[in-house]
């Protein structure tokens, strides 16, 4: 299951981030992913939890956010997000695309919060 | 409350790795396949063929993976072919720190192809650089005609399809052209090739696009 991996790339990139003395204040991570990433997101939610327990990161969480597919028709100039994989253009069937996006896997931003004791 | 921006891309550790083994292989002059398949598709049969069959023309090296067992390095070691074999434990892809590890011990000997036998798996792979040239997904007439709309990111992400076991399609319902299809579909762009370790058809054909994909780099 890859997830554990990426979630284990995930922690790493927090710990170069955040001060160690930090790390508990973190309350959620903000992760994008594409479509074409293969990541599932349960499985990356569980993968974390199991590694995150125990540790100054066990109050934080995941927060997931998918970034559409997108492909522009170079022979009709058509754009439209892609969900089911068929790269070919829905207004001319051109399988002359430039896909956009899709594809990316990485962390955007981390919230720390003030926990009051 | 702050929020901290960080815009890092979740793979950059494996990204720099692969980076960095892709310039060893320019430096190097070889050529680098990333071999990607389901388990059971003939991947270690290909490469057998394809040792006999190219042994006067180009030189080849193997890295192989699996989660268990070094059989496969045994059978191509028997080819007088340098193979490494990298066992997981349960890692179900490879990644590039331990294509690097792999790589060390292939160091001191010339050869012209490397080909990255990957985990049998359809899924996770797809989506790790290993410092490839290319990622050529195998097929084979056993799995059914669906598999690249089950399993379309590894064949978006590979340049070239090789349907294997063609010998069974008398035997079976699934033909190398509904494959071919549906793999047209994810993949407009992608180079099929339809082969078969047992009688030999096409394997050729796929050697001669790889030697000019070889010649070009």
């Amino acid at each position: 299951m890859h997830e554990f991996s990426i979630a284990e790339n995930i922690i790493e990139i927090i710990k170069q981030t955040v001060r160690a003395s930090d790390l508990e204040k973190i309350s959620s991570v903000k992760i994008t992913f594409g479509k074409m990433s293969n990541v599932m997101p349960e499985a990356l939610h569980s993968a974390y939890k199991l590694l995150i327990e125990d540790t100054p990161l066990s109050n934080s969480y995941l927060s997931l956010e998918n970034s559409p597919l997108i492909v522009k028709c170079n022979n009709c100039g058509s754009i439209h997000v892609v969900d089911d994989f068929i790269f070919n253009c829905r207004d001319c069937s051109s399988s002359n695309l430039t896909v956009d996006g899709g594809d990316e896997m990485r962390i955007s931003n981390i919230t720390l919060t003030n926990y009051q004791e | 409350m702050e929020i901290i921006t960080v815009e890092r891309k979740i793979l950059e550790k494996n990204d720099a790795i692969a980076s960095g083994l892709r310039k060893e292989f320019l430096f190097r002059k070889q050529f680098v396949i990333n071999l990607l398949s389901s388990p059971g598709t003939g991947k270690t049969s290909l490469i057998e063929r394809m040792a006999i069959k190219t042994k006067n023309i180009f030189s080849t090296a193997v890295i192989v993976g699996d989660v268990q067992t070094d059989n496969d390095s045994k059978r191509i070691g028997a080819l007088n072919i340098p193979v490494v074999q990298i066992v997981t434990n349960g890692g179900c892809h490879l990644e590039a720190n331990l294509v690097r590890d792999a790589y060390k011990n292939l160091l001191d000997l010339k050869f012209d192809l490397l080909i990255i036998e990957n985990v049998g798996n359809l899924v996770c792979p797809a989506g790790f650089d290993l410092g490839e040239d290319i990622k050529v997904v195998l097929s084979s007439i056993t799995e059914g005609e669906d598999k690249p709309l089950k399993y379309p990111v590894v064949f978006r992400n590979s340049v070239a399809l090789i349907i294997n076991k063609t010998d069974l399609q008398p035997y079976l319902n699934c033909k190398a052209s509904g494959i071919k299809e549906n793999a047209l579909k994810v993949n407009p762009s992608i180079k099929v090739f339809e082969t078969s370790c047992k009688t030999d058809e096409g394997i050729d054909e796929w050697i001669s696009w790889l030697e000019s994909k070889m010649k070009s780099k």
